[in-house]
């Protein structure tokens, strides 16, 4: 556990710090699918709202914030999800 | 190249749904509580990498950008089986918690990226480690493994979205493989310098795991 703690400082700073300041660009699907004239198929009503949709907080309107606080949670919680799995599993 | 709602027809979506669904069953399930036992902080520190990582997308030429993706990153470290459950959670987490992929494509993305991507990337690997063995040419195994990963899982949401009928193969196929072509070397890049590092300082934590 003691040599665990650095790695997930750095994926945790990486989230926070460096994420808002990434590569706004579409990727390489969206940047096809602009020039390959299928964009329009992607659904703009999705099946089901995310609490944090596209790494934004609803209610912080700072956008470097809002992808920073939600990195360090999604960060967070993929860090948390497997502690909580084998506790699952342990019964 | 997490595949949004609205992209996929029914009949694709939901097949592959059940497939990945199936696929993640039997690795749960699979899965020996032993083998795993003292690796849960390793297992959480890979996903959230591998998480944050995601995040950051580099811009590439002509106005696009692509990000890590991790599938082999996370078999050589976790071992092909814990790999595929570890990245399916990351792209489910990216799902429901941030619409990064749509719902009814989660298991397609699933089957890209955490199947093909990761396992198959990781078997690709050990090809590439036979013919590389020694210490030194370790990082070319990495590199090639990671590249073709994102060829890969490129190619597999090509045959999808052709197979659904939204845009023909020979149109979507070259565009994928070609964008992908030079993502994929920010993925072999990234994968690369990860694991030789870690490899320096923590060369304990890189046996390799053929489950």
């Amino acid at each position: 556990m003691k040599t665990i703690w650095p790695f997930l400082a750095i994926a945790v700073l990486l989230a926070a710090l460096a994420a808002p300041f990434a590569s706004s660009f579409p990727d390489g699907l969206e940047w096809v699918a602009e020039k390959s004239g299928f964009y329009h198929h992607a659904a703009i009503e999705p099946p089901l709202s995310s609490p944090l949709p596209d790494y934004s907080i609803p209610g912080i309107s700072n956008s470097i914030l809002g992808t920073s606080l939600s990195g360090i949670i999604g960060t967070l919680i993929c860090f948390l999800l497997p502690f909580g799995f084998s506790l699952l599993r342990r019964k | 190249m997490h595949i949004p709602d609205g992209f996929l027809d029914a009949k694709t979506w939901l097949s592959l749904s059940i497939l990945s669904g199936g696929i993640l069953a039997g690795a749960l399930k699979g899965l020996k509580a032993g083998r795993i036992r003292g690796r849960i902080p390793l297992i959480g520190m890979t996903a959230a990498f591998v998480f944050a990582a995601q995040m950051l997308n580099f811009p590439i030429a002509g106005g696009t950008s692509g990000h890590f993706m991790g599938g082999v990153f996370c078999c050589i470290l976790l071992g092909p089986m814990t790999g595929f459950i570890t990245m399916s959670m990351v792209l489910i987490v990216q799902c429901l918690l941030f619409q990064d992929g749509g719902l009814t494509a989660l298991g397609a993305n699933i089957f890209n990226m955490a199947f093909l991507g990761s396992v198959c990337g990781f078997y690709v690997y050990l090809f590439f480690r036979l013919m590389f063995w020694g210490d030194r040419t370790r990082p070319f195994a990495y590199a090639l493994a990671s590249w073709f990963s994102v060829m890969l899982a490129a190619a597999a949401a090509s045959f999808e979205l052709a197979f659904s009928g939204t845009i023909p193969l020979k149109v979507v196929l070259p565009a994928m493989l070609g964008v992908h072509t030079i993502i994929g070397v920010g993925e072999a890049i990234v994968t690369t310098v990860a694991l030789m590092t870690l490899w320096k300082i923590r060369p304990e934590l890189m046996k390799v795991l053929k489950y």
